[in-house]
This record gives C-alpha cells, sequence and structure tokens, in this order.
C-alpha cells in the first residue's frame, strides 16, 4: 500500500514534466518539396519563376495610377474652388475660400506624398530584382510557409534548422542546444529556445546567412 | 525710431556672442549636435526675398505659360532690391517679369480687377511675415562650431484668375539662410553657407570641405560616423513656435 501511494506521489509530481511535447520537423525535406525551395537556382541565385518581386511591382505600379487618378479628381475640384474664391462678394466668402483651399491642398499634398513613397518604393524593387537580395521576398514566404505549419504553439519542434552533420565533442559543447542532444533535460531546451537565433545559411549560394529570430514576428 | 533701436541692440547682442565665442573655443560640419544660444523674432512688413513665393508656384504653371507677376505686400527697400536677384535664380518663373505692388486689397479682389486684362498676371501676396534670427552653438565641437540662421516665414497666397483654368492657392513660405562657421564669421572660418528654398532644396553656396577635414584632423570637431547618414545632417533643431 504504502508503494502503491509513493508510486502515485511520483506519477503526480511527474505530470508537470511530462506536458512539455516534443515535436520533430524535417526542414530539409520541406524545402526541398516547397514550390519555392525547389525552384532555387544555385546558378543564377534566384528563384526560378518567382513572381513576387514583378508582382509587387505591378500592384505598386497600379496603387501609382489610382492616386494620379485621385490628383487629377482634386484638380478638378481646386479649380472649381478657384473659381468659387474668384466669385466672392464679401470677405466671409472670400475666408471660407481660402480655408477649402487650405484643405483640398493639404490632401493634394498627403497624396502626392504617398505617390513618391510608392514611386521609391518601385525603384527600390526594381534595383533589388537585379541583386542576390532579390531573393529574400520569396524565402520571407517561404519562411512564412514553414511557420505555418508549426501549430501546435506549446510543443518545442526540433529540427527545426537543418541539422549539422558534424559531431560535436562532449568538451566542445558551446551552446544549450548541443547540451541538449548531449544530455536532454528541458532545462537545456528552454533556455536554448528562449536565447537562441535560428541561423542557417539555407541556401548555400547565398553571398550572407538567412537570419531571423523564432520570437520575432515581421510587421506586415 | 524704436525698432531702430531694437535692430541695433539685436546686432550689438549678436556681436558680443560672437566675441565670446572666440573667447571660448573652436567647430565644424561633421557630427553636430546643435543647442540654441540665442532667438529672436521679429515682425516684418515684407518678406526680404521671394524665394518661397517662387518655391510656392514651382511647377504649378506649364512653362511660359505666365506673362508677368505682381507681388503684393507692403514691400520695403530690400524687398524691392530683391526682385533684382530673380534672374540669378534657374527657375523660369524667376525670369519674368516680377512687379512689386502695395497691399491696397486682397489678392482676390486684385486678381479680379485684372481679369479683363490681355494677358492675365500670376498674383502672389505675402502678410503676416517674420524674420527669426537664431543662433545654435555645436556642443560635440566644445562650443567651438556655431551656425547663424535667418528665417523668414510668411503666408503666401496665389491666385491666377484666368477664365479657362483659375488657380488659387493658400501656404506657409519659409526661406532660410544658414552660416556655419568656426569661431568668428570671417572669411576663411566658413564652413558652409546654405540657402533655402532653391527648387524646393536646400543650396550650398559655400561648402568648406578642405577646412573642414583639417578641423577633423585637429579633432576640434567631432567625426561623423560612416553609418550615420542624414540628408539633414547639415539643418538645425526646429526654432520655436
Amino acid at each position: 500500500m504504502r508503494k502503491l501511494i509513493v508510486c502515485i506521489l511520483i506519477l503526480a509530481g511527474s505530470h508537470s514534466l511530462a506536458a512539455q511535447s516534443y515535436r520533430s520537423f524535417d526542414l530539409d525535406a520541406f524545402i526541398a518539396e516547397h514550390p519555392t525551395g525547389a525552384s532555387y537556382d544555385p546558378i543564377t541565385r534566384c528563384f526560378l519563376n518567382s513572381t513576387v518581386i514583378p508582382d509587387e511591382i505591378a500592384s505598386i505600379g497600379q496603387k501609382i495610377m489610382e492616386i494620379e487618378q485621385k490628383l487629377s479628381d482634386l484638380a478638378v475640384l481646386q479649380r472649381a474652388n478657384a473659381e468659387k474664391l474668384l466669385e466672392a462678394k464679401d470677405s466671409n466668402a472670400e475666408a471660407d475660400g481660402w480655408q477649402k483651399n487650405l484643405v483640398l491642398a493639404r490632401q493634394e499634398k498627403d497624396l502626392k506624398s504617398h505617390k513618391y513613397e510608392l514611386l521609391a518604393r518601385q525603384q527600390n524593387l526594381q534595383q533589388l530584382s537585379s541583386r542576390d537580395s532579390g531573393i529574400l521576398p520569396d524565402i520571407g514566404n517561404l519562411v512564412n510557409d514553414i511557420r505555418a505549419r508549426f501549430n501546435d504553439p506549446n510543443a518545442i519542434y526540433l529540427n527545426y534548422l537543418p541539422a549539422t552533420e558534424t559531431q560535436v565533442h562532449k568538451n566542445w559543447l558551446s551552446s544549450p542546444l548541443q547540451i541538449y542532444l548531449w544530455s536532454p533535460h528541458e532545462r537545456y531546451i528552454a533556455e536554448y529556445i528562449e536565447n537562441s537565433y535560428e541561423i542557417s545559411q539555407i541556401f548555400p549560394q547565398c553571398r550572407r546567412p538567412v537570419v531571423f529570430q523564432k520570437s520575432f514576428e515581421r510587421e506586415p | 525710431m524704436q525698432k531702430l533701436q531694437h535692430k541695433f541692440a539685436v546686432l550689438i547682442t549678436l556681436g558680443w556672442l560672437l566675441t565670446c565665442a572666440y573667447q571660448a573655443q573652436a567647430c565644424s560640419l561633421a557630427l553636430h549636435d546643435w543647442k540654441r544660444l540665442f532667438h529672436l523674432r521679429l515682425p516684418l512688413s515684407a518678406p526680404l526675398t521671394p524665394l518661397a513665393e517662387l518655391d510656392a508656384i514651382l511647377d504649378k504653371f506649364p512653362r511660359n505659360s505666365l506673362k508677368q507677376i505682381l507681388w503684393v505686400a507692403n514691400h520695403n527697400l530690400f524687398s524691392s532690391f530683391s526682385i533684382a536677384l530673380l534672374p540669378l535664380l534657374p527657375n523660369w518663373e524667376a525670369h519674368l517679369p516680377w512687379q512689386t505692388l502695395p497691399t491696397t486689397a486682397s489678392v482676390v479682389e486684385l486678381a479680379k480687377g485684372r481679369q479683363n486684362q490681355s494677358e492675365i498676371p500670376l498674383i502672389i501676396g505675402a502678410d503676416q511675415n517674420q524674420l527669426q534670427i537664431a543662433l545654435f552653438v555645436d556642443s560635440n565641437s566644445s562650443n567651438r562650431c556655431f551656425q547663424l540662421v535667418l528665417m523668414q516665414t510668411s503666408r503666401i497666397r496665389s491666385v491666377y484668375a484666368s477664365r479657362q483654368t483659375p488657380w488659387a492657392q493658400e501656404s506657409r513660405g519659409m526661406t532660410w539662410v544658414s552660416l556655419v562657421f568656426y569661431q568668428l564669421p570671417l572669411p576663411g572660418r566658413i564652413l558652409s553657407l546654405a540657402v533655402f528654398p532653391v527648387y524646393q532644396t536646400r543650396r550650398a553656396l559655400i561648402d568648406n570641405h578642405e577646412y573642414v577635414e583639417q578641423l577633423l584632423a585637429e579633432k576640434f570637431l567631432a567625426t561623423r560616423p560612416e553609418q550615420i547618414f542624414d540628408p539633414y545632417t547639415f539643418d538645425f533643431p526646429d526654432l520655436p513656435e
């Protein structure tokens, strides 16, 4: 009977430890099978058939056209306001006209400032498309797809990054992850999750490593 | 008379400040940390230059579509003579005949009166004019570098009373001249002299890079780290409202 009570107590105590679930995830395979990842061409350093940048440039172009239409509509209103101002019979009507003029001018300024912002973004994207960093938007989408696969918010996903093939000797253990792999205690992996940045050269032909922090959520 | 005395007092104060500055220590461009030492606001009857007026109408009309510009304000000697400098500017609007007119009525009334002329002039009125004088010191250079700013602000109302394409616009005009110097505003000690606005941007009339480099080498100025690049580095902090 005493043994039974001790056993129950041990099981009750170990319940909190067992609560943490661990899942495995094969990132290598995911990237290899993903339509974007699979289309990476190491020679040209870009994703073949990627339409992210051209699509965004086209979308910005569309927005610029819409702003130009709004500016043209605004110009009609401004002309009408000027006409009314010139027909003002007294100083009150004149003051009203100038007040309206200021409101319209503010709208024009805002629209123009937005237009210049979009033009600058469009120009940046056009320049980006001819550089290595042009693949970053595609990588961003790929990373979002990877994140979407982690559907259990409480689980710790192992093999979040491609596993290194290098065998690390015990004496050279330097990170909590490596320590965890050597000695799988929950506190090591928790420390790793809290502090680590996931850094990997997912695409070896990239000049710079792709870096992101798991806890960091990019602004839309 | 009282105004003249006031202006004279301002000049003496400025001179005194500059003399004290010499006794303090030296300055430069580089990475500045401007602290305001002195600020004065003076009402003006008319703008000292029509740069802000020119800026307000920049690209508003098709090239050569205007034949004349009437500049309406309570003009003084400065404003009347300043239009003589307009041909030095690159804008086509600056090369039109500018005529100064006293403020006898609102710009709208003046425009209405000229609506039947064969060549309708563009009327630009400037009122609520102010001149601000400010002296900044660069604390990054142990108070050796100074920036003297003369800023003129005004309300600009422009009217083009064409029957086909009437146009009116109200805007706040701002013109400034900035002189950055080391210890004293003397030739050889001037780091930069800039004017705003010329084509809506700051235009440097003097940019003495060699002198700046010399002062940087002697560590009289703080070197701007390469990664800190701000296109407004050369400007000054906002003046009080």
